[in-house]
């Protein structure tokens, strides 16, 4: 132990650096930030959903579209948005709880830019979610069969609500230190939010919450189809977190006339930006889409692939590659009588068939026009969703079922060939469309239980479906059980008896080795 | 150092070769006393292990190792720590309460937990540790309204309750200014007389004025244990004084009259002072005296 | 033990935290009412929904529950932690339990007379006796590992996110299954297996402290260890 020196040494006078200052304290509470437990939190979870998704394959069949990806980001970022908030929320009132208030108080930083450091403080926390937006996006990009543009807009939309969260932790812990109010609110936006999905009849509340999802039931679009208010919703984000910021610093000893008008400004901002969140889809793209569903063929791009010609919208060039394989399957079951043709697959969008529920039906006429203009006689439609889960899964079984109908009767799909498909007719085209690719008889497979044992293949949701009978379905099952090859040698050697129409049901069983099962349902339509 | 682990010859708290880690950090690394009635003083560092020693004696946390008896109970077993518990009073080194509680209402409360489930008893009991505490006028006061010394005073108040036999008390003086703390010392060796009494603390002078045997603990281990005049003893005629520090001094202080105090092996022309039992603690604490001291 | 209980009861009451209590018990309540008095007819889906939403602000309401501030002062008394702890728990349990019931039968009422049968009412009690017993456990585990007053700050963010990231899994392991999907059976064993861990952390967690086994303890800690 030495002789303590603890002589008072002449002091510089440091200039007042109140900027420094406030940059050293948003360094330091934004690092805390960071590191909070709620916030840690959240991005744990966060990374474990992806993990999850990544682990279990999920990824591999989602046939990401990336103009729906960059939404689809937003609502898992809430995650750390509520991590952002409750622990913005705790920085910001974590003096008054430990009591030392009285002293931070009395410091020289003012009271109000003590607050502007802590606003400022979940900006690298924002940025470190754009880029787990970004990277999500890369990595859904890299998947195999990735489709589309992602919007930079909708992309910029989680970070933002991020952001927001943390400034409005900030903002409540300044108007009440008491901390059980910050789960209140969270709940309270989380509950807006649910709101806002399940109330789809009333499309603008959705735009006054943080995330607006859409139907998921309706079908992708191209991305130059598409309308959201995106940038709008930004610009209202914004304002909410000007609001915020306002509301912070109107409680923290900034003069009270300035406080009162900035709050009020930024309000009333966030109210005009939030209503001018216009769901009204504007005159051209109305009239784009328009012209998408009735004569898509001059914007599509088309490549052949074997003997199938495959046109789709230029965001979707990337699924041909998976139609083909499908194609490629239903055609590797047939003679070689079969293959002589040339087929079309046309991508074709059909707007509102999950509005109401009400079924639709497709425009043939306009677009059996649209295919004698671009030389492309008797297309198979084809649509936009894709995938393993349900929706895809059914997606690709009926693309499936239509293309092997048309291969089966030589007509592209219309009223009377869908219900030409019957008896023996059914069958093939059944075990053809199952049998077409591992995903195809998984989505059959799932399909079956949720049926009352007839099969329902719609063309695009539309009412035009390919209905397959009970007894049929049945058929198409345990020939499913049976090796493919050994069931494909005995079609193709009596190809043209099955695909006759009138060919029924028993002599298919006949001429395939097996029997029928069961009785025919009431009200069958073949 | 050997003890005579015997509890009918009047140790009442025995501890034998106690262990503890707290966040990977040794707090004690075997530690072994005994002690009976009376006030025993626990002095050292920040850091020595007093707060962890005391904790495991409070039976607030268990050792790692070692063996513990308090009034021939062992409280690593759930029947001995229920017994000792009903004879023991624990002053935390942070005391926490009921904010919106008054002291009186407080005070009633830890007496329901110490089992005095009688009512008429239970207030006697609340107003008599009250009185003890000079809390009597003022215990219909909230206790976020009361002073910091105050509410050491309702904490200590709560210790006491049920008038236990074993005492822990985690430096009860500090913050205490010095009326309050001549009155603390005073109540704590009214409390020694039947009693064992155990506290830790950073100031000799509770130490010297208070109790008849201090345990100096450092780094985990016991550097002393015995009368504090015999740690005062041992500084003697090794502390004196010069206008400036002194080469040989193993602690040297400026004193508020401008000389230096030194305390080591004092130059054969020096000016010796009067030991205190601090120049004796600090010589104990120095590696190149420690060895000389505790012998 | 029950004389204890009932001599603690007022003065537990008075120290805990009452404003989480009521304010989460009146936003459910008000959720729960909201339908009713919008006269708005729930169908089953919905009603679930609006019932899940009570259930977590309940379980909200009793996150603060086991702060204690006077802990310090008061841990080593005869009358068992647990004990205390426990009383602590039914005091802002019961509430919430009530709370939660008024709930339901608000948001039964709004469900057309014919449809209430198949308001999966079991299910959704499981839901909420496992959300709150998390909720519990996580601020038991707070309020033992970090600070005594440390359980709600804790509980009710962990609580929320635990809920937004259980929302955010995938169909097939989705634990808010819809009464009528086929993952409703098997989503109240997640639910079950919740409620049962969550009670055997919050019972194993607010035992007193026991000796800690420790590699360099020597023989003594593994003997009691073992004991």
């Amino acid at each position: 132990m030495t002789e303590t020196n603890l002589a008072v040494r002449p002091t510089s006078p440091v200039p007042h650096r109140s900027r420094d200052a406030v940059g050293a304290l948003f360094r330091i509470e934004s690092v805390r930030l960071l590191r909070h437990p709620a916030v840690l939190t959240g991005v744990f979870f966060y990374l474990a959903l992806w993990a999850y998704e990544w682990g279990t394959g999920a990824l591999l069949h989602r046939y990401p579209i990336l103009q729906d990806e960059d939404r689809y980001s937003q609502v898992p970022l809430l995650l750390i948005a509520a991590g952002a908030f409750v622990g913005s929320n705790l920085i910001a009132t974590r003096a008054q709880r430990s009591g030392v208030a009285s002293v931070t108080d009395l410091f020289a930083l003012a009271p109000w830019l003590r607050t502007l450091a802590q606003l400022l403080m979940p900006l690298p926390l924002a940025v470190l979610s754009g880029l787990l937006v970004s990277v999500r996006i890369a990595h859904l990009a890299a998947m195999p069969g990735a489709v589309g543009q992602p919007s930079p807009l909708e992309m910029a939309t989680g970070p933002l609500i991020v952001l927001l969260a943390g400034v409005a932790g900030v903002a409540v812990g300044r108007l009440t230190p008491m901390v059980s109010v910050s789960p209140l609110v969270i709940l309270g936006m989380a509950v807006f939010t649910l709101v806002g999905t399940v109330t789809l009849s009333r499309p603008m509340l959705k735009w006054w919450g943080l995330v607006a999802i859409e139907d998921e039931f309706e079908p992708p679009l191209p991305a130059d189809l598409m309308y959201r208010p995106v940038a709008m919703h930004l610009v209202y984000l914004a304002a909410c977190a000007a609001v915020c910021c306002a509301t912070a610093l109107a409680q923290s000893g900034i003069r009270r006339r300035v406080g009162v008008t900035a709050v009020g400004v930024t309000t009333v901002l966030a109210a005009v930006a939030g209503a001018a969140q216009s769901v009204t889809l504007p005159e051209d793209i109305a009239s784009r889409r328009t012209a998408a569903e009735r004569q898509p063929s001059p914007q599509q791009v088309c490549q052949t692939v074997n003997v199938v010609t495959y046109c789709a919208f230029p965001d979707f060039e990337g699924r041909i590659g998976q139609w083909s394989k499908v194609a490629d399957g239903v055609l590797r079951h047939t003679p070689p009588t079969a293959t002589e043709n040339r087929y079309v697959v046309r991508q074709r969008l059909l707007f509102g068939t999950a509005s109401g529920g009400i079924s639709l039906s497709p425009p043939l006429a306009a677009w059996a026009a649209d295919d004698a203009q671009a030389g492309t006689p008797g297309s198979v439609p084809i649509g936009t969703k894709w995938g393993t889960d349900q929706i895809g899964g059914g997606a690709m079984l009926s693309f499936a079922g239509h293309f092997a109908a048309r291969v089966v009767t030589g007509d592209p799909p219309t009223e009377e060939t869908a219900l030409s498909v019957c008896g023996s007719r059914a069958v093939v085209v059944l075990w053809l469309a199952a049998t077409a690719t591992e995903e195809t008889a998984a989505a059959l497979h799932s399909l079956l239980p949720r049926t009352g044992g007839s099969v329902v293949l719609p063309l695009l949701g539309s009412s035009l479906a390919l209905s397959i009978g009970r007894q049929e379905v049945l058929m198409v099952r345990s020939l499913l059980d049976r090796p493919a090859d050994q069931v494909s040698e005995q079609v193709i050697a009596n190809w043209d008896e099955l695909t006759r129409p009138e060919t029924d049901t028993e002599r298919a069983a006949r001429l395939l080795g097996t029997r029928v099962q069961g009785a025919v349902a009431e009200g069958a339509r073949c | 150092m050997s003890h005579a682990l015997d509890f009918s010859a009047g140790q009442l708290v025995t501890v034998e070769g106690l262990t503890f880690r707290y966040r990977r950090q040794t707090a004690l690394a075997g530690v072994s006393f005994a002690v009976g009635a009376g006030v025993t003083g626990l002095l050292g560092p920040n850091g020595a292990g007093k707060t962890s020693l005391l904790r495991i004696l409070a039976t607030a946390v268990p050792p790692n190792s070692g063996t513990v008896r308090i009034l021939g109970s062992d409280p690593l077993t759930a029947a001995g720590r229920l017994a000792v518990r009903r004879q023991l009073g624990y002053l935390p080194q942070q005391p926490g309460f009921f904010p919106n509680f008054t002291a009186y209402e407080f005070i009633d409360y830890v007496a329901i937990l110490k089992e005095i489930t009688d009512r008429r008893r239970r207030r006697e009991e609340t107003l008599r540790v009250l009185a003890a505490v000079g809390l009597s006028d003022d215990r219909g006061k909230r206790i976020k309204a009361l002073s910091g010394g105050m509410r050491q005073r309702v904490a200590l108040a709560a210790a006491i309750v049920g008038d236990p036999r074993v005492l822990i008390l985690d430096e009860p003086t500090v913050g205490l200014d010095p009326e309050q703390r001549l009155r603390f010392r005073e109540l704590i060796a009214e409390l020694g007389a039947g009693r064992t009494v155990l506290l830790s603390t950073h100031q000799t002078e509770d130490v010297s004025a208070l109790c008849h045997r201090v345990i100096v603990l450092d780094r985990g281990v016991v550097r002393f244990d015995g009368a504090p005049a015999r740690l005062t003893a041992a500084a003697e005629n090794r502390v004196w004084h010069s206008a400036e520090r002194s080469p040989q001094a193993v602690v040297a202080w400026r004193t508020g009259v401008g000389a230096v105090r030194n305390v080591g092996v004092p130059p054969p022309d020096a000016d010796l002072l009067p030991a205190t039992l601090e120049d004796g603690y600090l010589l104990l604490l120095d590696p190149s005296t420690a060895t000389e001291v505790a012998a | 033990m029950l004389t204890t209980v009932w001599l603690l009861a007022p003065h537990l009451a008075r120290s805990s935290r009452k404003a989480p209590v009521v304010l989460c018990g009146v936003l459910a309540v008000a959720l729960a009412a909201l339908p009713l008095t919008a006269s708005y007819q729930l169908e089953i889906p919905y009603a679930v929904t609006l019932i899940r939403v009570v259930a977590v602000t309940v379980a909200l309401g009793v996150a603060f529950a086991l702060d204690d501030s006077a802990s310090a002062t008061t841990r080593v008394t005869p009358t068992s932690r647990r004990l205390v702890h426990l009383t602590r728990i039914a005091l802002s349990a019961l509430p919430m339990v009530s709370v939660w019931a008024a709930g339901l039968l608000l948001c039964r009422m709004a469900v057309p007379a014919n449809a209430r049968q198949y308001l999966p009412v079991g299910g959704l009690a499981l839901e909420a006796a496992a959300l709150m017993a998390t909720t519990l456990a996580l601020a038991a585990v707070a309020v033992t590992v970090s600070a005594t007053t440390h359980g709600g700050l804790t509980a009710t963010p962990g609580l929320l996110l635990a809920t937004t990231a259980m929302t955010l899994l995938p169909d097939g392991l989705q634990p808010f299954a819809g009464p009528e999907s086929a993952r409703w059976e098997a989503s109240r064993w997640f639910w079950l297996i919740l409620l049962v861990g969550a009670m055997f952390v919050l019972g194993s967690v607010l035992r007193d402290a026991r000796r800690r086994p420790s590699a360099a303890a020597g023989t003594t800690a593994v003997n009691v260890s073992i004991a």
